[in-house]
Formats: C-alpha cells, sequence, structure tokens
C-alpha cells in the first residue's frame, strides 16, 4: 500500500532520531495528513500546553497520496497547536518537500520537547539525524539557509523546509517555508518550531513510494487527470493563477480593504492579474514572468515574478532583481486592498520578504493594516513606530514594516504579535480582524455570508481554505442554507486535506475522482460516503481539540465591525454578517449543542468514543 | 435596448474581452444576456445585476433594462 508504516520521531531535548511503526488503526480512520496527525497530536500532548513551549508537539505529515503520481500529490500538512491560536494548527504546503520525504520513506515526522542548541535535521532516505544550526544556519533568511544547506551536503536536490529570522524570534505567525517560497503559512506554526530551537528539515529521497494496485492506481489516476487537464478551470488557473480572484472580490464587494472598513478598493486594478501581466513602463517588462507547478501537479498555478529593477524597495539590492516566487491571490489582499496601497510592486517586494524571513503575509499584512487603523486613530503614535508614518496606502510603510516584522525589530516585535495580541495592547481589541486570533484571509464575510460561517466556526481560526462556500455566495444564495453548505464542504475538505493532494482539483472531481485514488492507492474500502464520515470525524477530533484547551462556542464569532457596521458598498451595501441566524443551524447540523459541544451521540456515530 | 456587459476572470476558451455592449429585445432578462453571450456553461457563472446579486434560480425572470451593467464571472475559489 501507500503508505511506508513508518515514522520518524524526534525528540530534540534528548537528541534522538527513531523509526516507529504508523499506527495502521488510526490510519483507518482518520485517513492522513491532516487527519492522521491531529489524531497524534490528541493522543500525545496536553491540549492546554504553551504552544511555545517544549511539551507542544510539532508534525510534519504527507499524505497516501503525497509522492504519487496523482495529480497535485504533492502537499504535507503542519499539525501543531498553533502560537497565534492556541488552537490546533493545521497548515498545509505544496512545492516539492512533502514529496521528497515520501520518496525517502516516511510517512510522518513527529517532533517533540526542545534542543538546548539550534539544530536542524537532516534526513537522507532511512537516515535521520540532528546536526548543529549553530553559526551555519542560526540567525540567517530561509533562503540563506537553504542553499547553505545544500552547498554543505553536496546535493542540490535536496528539499528543505526552514524558518527565517520570522521563526527564530517568535513572530506570532511565522511560518515554515519549503522550496524558498512554499509555506506552511498559517497559525504560526514556524514560531512553534523556533521555541524548539529547530531550524530547518533537509531531506533527500529516492526510495520511491508503492501503491497497492499499481494497474488500478495508474487508471484511476489517469481517469483523473483526464478530466482535469482539459479542464478550462484548470487552463484559467495555469493562465491568470488565483490573483484573478481580485477582480471578482473588487466587483462583488467583498474585498477587505484597508482593514475591512470598506469592501472595495479603488486601485484594484493597478494589482490585478491584468496589471501583473502588463509591461511596465519602466523598462518593458512584466511583473509576471512566467506560472510555476508543484509536485506532481497538472495545474500550475503558482507565479514567478521579477521586480522593477527601478522601484525604490529594491534600488541597490541585487537580491531582489531575480526571478523569486510571486504575488497569489490572498498575499496581494493583503498587502494591497487590506493596507490601502496601490502599488505592485511594493506588494511583490513585501511577499519577497514574507518567504524569505518566513511570515504568513495574510497574516502579516492584516496586523499591519490593523497598526494603521490604531495609528490612524491617534492610538499609535510616531513615537512607538519609531517615526515610522503607518498611513493607510503608504508603500513606504509597507516595505518598511514588512523589512522590521521580518527581523523583529523596532516596532516590528509588535506587528509580530499578530493583530488581535497587536490591537489588545494598543486598547482596541475590535479592530483586529481575527477569528480565534487568526487574520482574515480575501473574503469580507458582510457580501460573503456562507464564508462568515466558514471563518467563524474554522478550528484553525479564520479560514478561506477549510470549506468551500464560494460558488453559493457569488450566486446570492439563501442565508437559510449556508449551514448545510459549510457543514458538508467543511468535511469533504477535510476529508481531502487528509489525502495528500491539493484543493484546487475539486473544482473539476468530485469525491468519487479521489475514493478511487485512495481505494487504488491504499486498500481498505475507501468510497465517497467513508471519506465524507472520515472528514466529519476529522472535523469533531480537531474541535474537541479546542475544547480541551480552553476554547468553546464564544469564540465561533466574528469581530464587531463584520457583525454590526454595514458594507458601505457592493451586493451586500447596508448588510452585516447574519451570523446569529447562520450558526445554530450549524450547531444541529454538526450534532453539537447549544455551546457547541458534540453531543455524545455525535461521538458514538463516529465512532470516537 | 443596450446594456453593458462585464465578464470577469472568464476561462478560457470562453470570450476574455471584460467589457461589451449587448443588445437585447425589451423584455430580454439576465438569462437572455447569458445566453447571447454563448458562455459553455452559463448557469456555472455568478451574475451581478448592476451590483445587486442574481441567483441562478431568478436569472430567467429577472429583467434588465436600458444602460443596465450586467457582470459575469465564475465562481472561482481563494488560494
Amino acid at each position: 500500500m501507500a503508505w511506508h508504516e513508518k515514522i520518524l520521531r524526534v525528540d530534540l531535548t534528548k537528541g534522538t532520531c527513531r523509526a516507529e511503526a504508523l499506527n495502521m488503526e488510526w490510519a483507518a480512520q482518520y485517513l492522513g495528513s491532516r487527519g492522521l496527525a491531529s489524531k497524534y497530536l490528541a493522543e500525545e500532548m496536553d491540549p492546554k500546553a504553551d504552544p511555545l513551549g517544549p511539551k507542544n508537539v510539532l508534525i510534519f505529515a504527507p499524505g497516501p497520496l503525497t509522492g504519487t503520481s496523482a495529480a497535485t500529490g504533492g502537499r504535507y500538512a503542519v499539525i501543531t497547536k498553533g502560537a497565534l491560536t492556541g488552537a490546533v494548527a493545521c497548515s498545509n504546503s505544496g512545492g516539492y518537500w512533502g514529496g521528497e520525504l515520501r520518496l525517502a520513506g516516511w510517512d510522518m515526522i513527529i517532533v517533540t520537547g526542545k534542543a538546548k542548541k539550534p539544530v536542524y535535521l537532516n534526513i537522507e532516505n532511512d537516515k535521520a539525524e540532528l546536526l548543529s544550526a549553530g553559526k551555519f544556519i542560526w540567525g540567517q533568511s530561509v533562503w540563506e539557509t537553504e542553499a547553505r544547506i545544500k552547498e554543505r551536503h553536496g546535493d542540490t536536490r535536496i528539499r528543505v523546509a526552514s524558518i527565517g529570522r520570522a521563526g527564530e524570534t517568535l513572530s506570532r505567525y511565522a511560518c515554515i517555508v519549503n522550496d524558498l517560497d512554499r509555506a506552511a503559512g498559517r497559525s504560526g506554526v514556524g514560531a512553534v518550531m523556533g521555541s524548539k530551537n529547530l531550524k530547518a528539515i533537509a531531506v533527500r529521497g529516492t526510495s520511491g513510494v508503492q501503491v497497492k494496485d499499481a494497474d488500478a492506481f495508474h487508471a484511476a489516476v489517469t481517469a483523473a487527470r483526464a478530466k482535469l487537464d482539459p479542464s478550462a478551470d484548470r487552463a484559467g488557473l495555469a493562465e491568470q493563477g488565483t490573483i484573478s480572484m481580485l477582480e471578482i472580490t473588487q466587483a462583488f464587494g467583498s474585498l477587505p480593504t484597508r482593514n475591512n472598513r470598506d469592501v472595495q478598493f479603488e486601485g484594484s486594478d493597478k494589482l490585478d492579474a491584468a496589471a501583473m501581466a502588463a509591461r511596465r513602463r519602466s523598462d518593458g517588462r512584466a511583473n509576471l514572468l512566467t506560472n510555476r507547478a508543484c509536485f506532481s501537479c497538472t495545474i500550475g498555478c503558482g507565479r514567478v515574478s521579477r521586480m522593477d529593477p527601478g522601484h525604490f524597495a529594491i534600488k541597490g539590492n541585487e537580491r531582489y532583481k531575480q526571478a523569486a516566487g510571486g504575488l497569489e491571490y490572498e498575499s496581494i489582499y493583503a498587502l494591497g486592498p487590506m493596507v490601502g496601497v496601490d502599488d505592485i510592486e511594493a506588494a511583490t517586494y513585501a511577499n519577497y520578504i514574507c518567504n524569505e524571513e518566513g511570515m504568513d503575509p495574510i497574516s502579516f499584512g492584516s496586523t499591519l493594516a490593523a497598526a494603521m487603523e490604531l495609528y490612524d486613530i491617534g492610538a499609535i503614535t510616531d513615537a512607538d513606530t519609531g517615526g515610522l508614518k503607518l498611513e493607510f496606502g503608504s508603500a513606504e510603510a509597507l516595505v518598511k514594516g514588512v523589512e522590521l516584522a521580518g527581523l523583529g525589530e523596532g516596532f516590528g516585535a509588535d506587528l509580530g504579535l499578530g493583530a488581535k495580541l497587536l490591537c489588545e495592547k494598543y486598547g482596541h481589541p475590535d479592530l483586529a480582524m481575527v477569528v480565534k486570533g487568526q487574520e482574515f484571509p480575501g473574503y469580507d464575510g458582510r457580501a460573503m455570508q456562507g464564508m462568515a460561517l466558514a471563518y467563524a466556526t474554522s478550528n484553525r481560526g479564520a479560514c478561506h481554505l477549510k470549506a468551500d462556500p464560494y460558488g453559493d455566495d457569488f450566486d446570492g444564495g439563501p442565508i437559510e442554507g449556508k449551514a448545510k453548505i459549510v457543514y458538508e464542504s467543511q468535511n469533504a475538505v477535510a476529508a481531502i486535506d487528509s489525502t495528500g493532494i491539493c484543493l484546487f482539483p475539486m473544482a473539476v472531481w468530485d469525491l468519487n475522482d479521489v475514493a478511487a485514488q485512495i481505494e487504488a492507492a491504499c486498500g481498505g474500502g475507501w468510497t465517497a460516503d467513508r471519506l465524507v464520515e472520515t472528514g466529519e470525524r476529522i472535523w469533531n477530533l480537531e474541535r474537541q481539540f479546542n475544547l480541551a484547551a480552553g476554547l468553546s462556542g464564544k469564540d465561533d464569532t466574528l469581530p464587531k465591525r463584520i457583525l454590526k457596521e454595514a458594507a458601505k458598498s457592493g451586493s451586500a451595501k447596508g448588510k452585516v454578517a447574519e451570523l446569529g441566524q447562520m450558526l445554530p443551524a450549524y450547531y444541529e447540523l454538526r450534532g453539537w449543542d447549544d455551546d457547541g459541544v458534540p453531543t455524545t451521540q455525535t461521538l458514538q456515530r463516529l465512532a470516537m468514543t | 435596448m443596450k446594456i453593458t456587459v462585464k465578464t470577469l476572470a472568464i476561462r478560457p476558451p470562453a470570450p476574455l474581452d471584460a467589457e461589451r455592449a449587448m443588445e437585447l429585445p425589451d423584455g430580454a432578462t439576465v438569462a437572455d444576456a447569458l445566453a447571447k453571450l454563448g458562455l459553455e456553461k452559463p448557469g456555472s457563472h455568478a451574475t451581478l445585476l448592476n451590483d445587486e446579486s442574481v441567483p441562478t434560480g431568478k436569472r430567467a425572470g429577472t429583467p434588465v433594462n436600458e444602460n443596465d451593467v450586467l457582470t459575469i464571472f465564475p465562481p472561482i475559489h481563494g488560494g
């Protein structure tokens, strides 16, 4: 079967690495990646433990399809207790690192304890060892860390996942970056890695992945690709990238602008897919250089950019004149409209720094937006910022802010708190556009009511990737139907997240396509219905972890601005998020009580007692 | 009657032109405008009529008027 049935357990306190058997009983119940790693997390750590303390557990988890020829089968998840949220963290990344880990013969890495001094983990097939990070890479950026590891070990094919200086300085939204610009981005998983003095995990694998029934797997993968490859959705993502969403949210009036004060941005046409592809007057080149795909991906939604060499952010700095990972929808939303900046080159630079220093651009941009509003109302002053003028629309503030946050220096330390703690520190907690401490992605819940419910109920805090309300929201579907759409899509997404594939093929595939590939790879009777049930079990497992960590139904809410202040323009002009109407219906569908706690019957139905 | 039709992020091979004038007979509906545009799967697209959402099930009963602006886009997912 696709599983190697082998986990790498790393005890940083003892400085040991050892192999152990994968719990196949749990794999049958929770599949892999997000689901299976969450089961390990729930079994192995006290949910009340400090997320930045040595008792937190950090798990790197590909799925059973990761490293196979399944289209988009290159994903892995990082599961831990989030530094940003205090809730279960589930950060998913693409690129090539996850596939390489599986090719090296491992199904999962479980990291416990804390190293006395900074280390990195080096894996070469079945050999794993902890090596000193010391002056070699500690204190270095993600980009420099990857280059040095490849040079030291003499192999350019090594794949590296690492933290930058944001992770070392425990920025609450530090991420783990692999392959230079792919990231397990959300919830502060990089801060957890930094708190353990673990700088990087380098992997080289040549052993491959075996599937249970090679002929059936080839047939299932081929059939799924026959649907995906010629589809308009695939072509659109390849050609335009996710950034094409910007035109839509702008037209619809769901584009968070200036810390959600507005829902449409007057400068959006300077930031959208057309602007990214247009030739600049300054040098005759476009910001967009080409697209790029992750391991085994036939879509290629990734963007590769090249900045204007004359832009003020990079004048005299050759490093940023090279091609590097470009803007996606979420990064352009957060580094553009959310902070009121219409300079695509400045946003591209800020995105580069987020990749280089290991920060989630969504949380960074949203936190900077909160700081700009605090500055606008006088709660933050020049004395706090060291003279930095944090004005909405200022590309200079964006550029300087991201540099400071990346290093955790000066006002950057405050920015590294995340929006929730920053707004609490400066006396205006209502100005943090967060759920469970995690900053909003690029959709305003007043125009997208299903997304509002998805944000409020997401186990990892505000998230656009844990449910799929997009189609109904953009179609203007009624409030009464939102709870069912969110409930059902959360279950489906939890299952897909546990396979090792990306969510994007699901624009074309259904769960039968996924089940056919899982069944051929793993065996054991996987069907679409079983995937749905597994997804629901995973959702409830995450919920139970959060409840045990001290969260409650009271955390299933939205900022006052989204609940009380009407949208000023667009399709939702005059409207607020109707969470009070949707949440009870959602709890009922989930089989939870009025306080949002799974009932005994629900847990029994899902074989969780 | 003449209306303006804007298409956003339309996937190939559908027409990519972002904005066009469209002639329609009096009494035409949003569904008529979508049909005239010639999209491969008009039902899988979202529509805004002068910034108001027009759900799929209401398009055949929603008239358009002179100088209306109809915006059409695929309900793509974020990333």
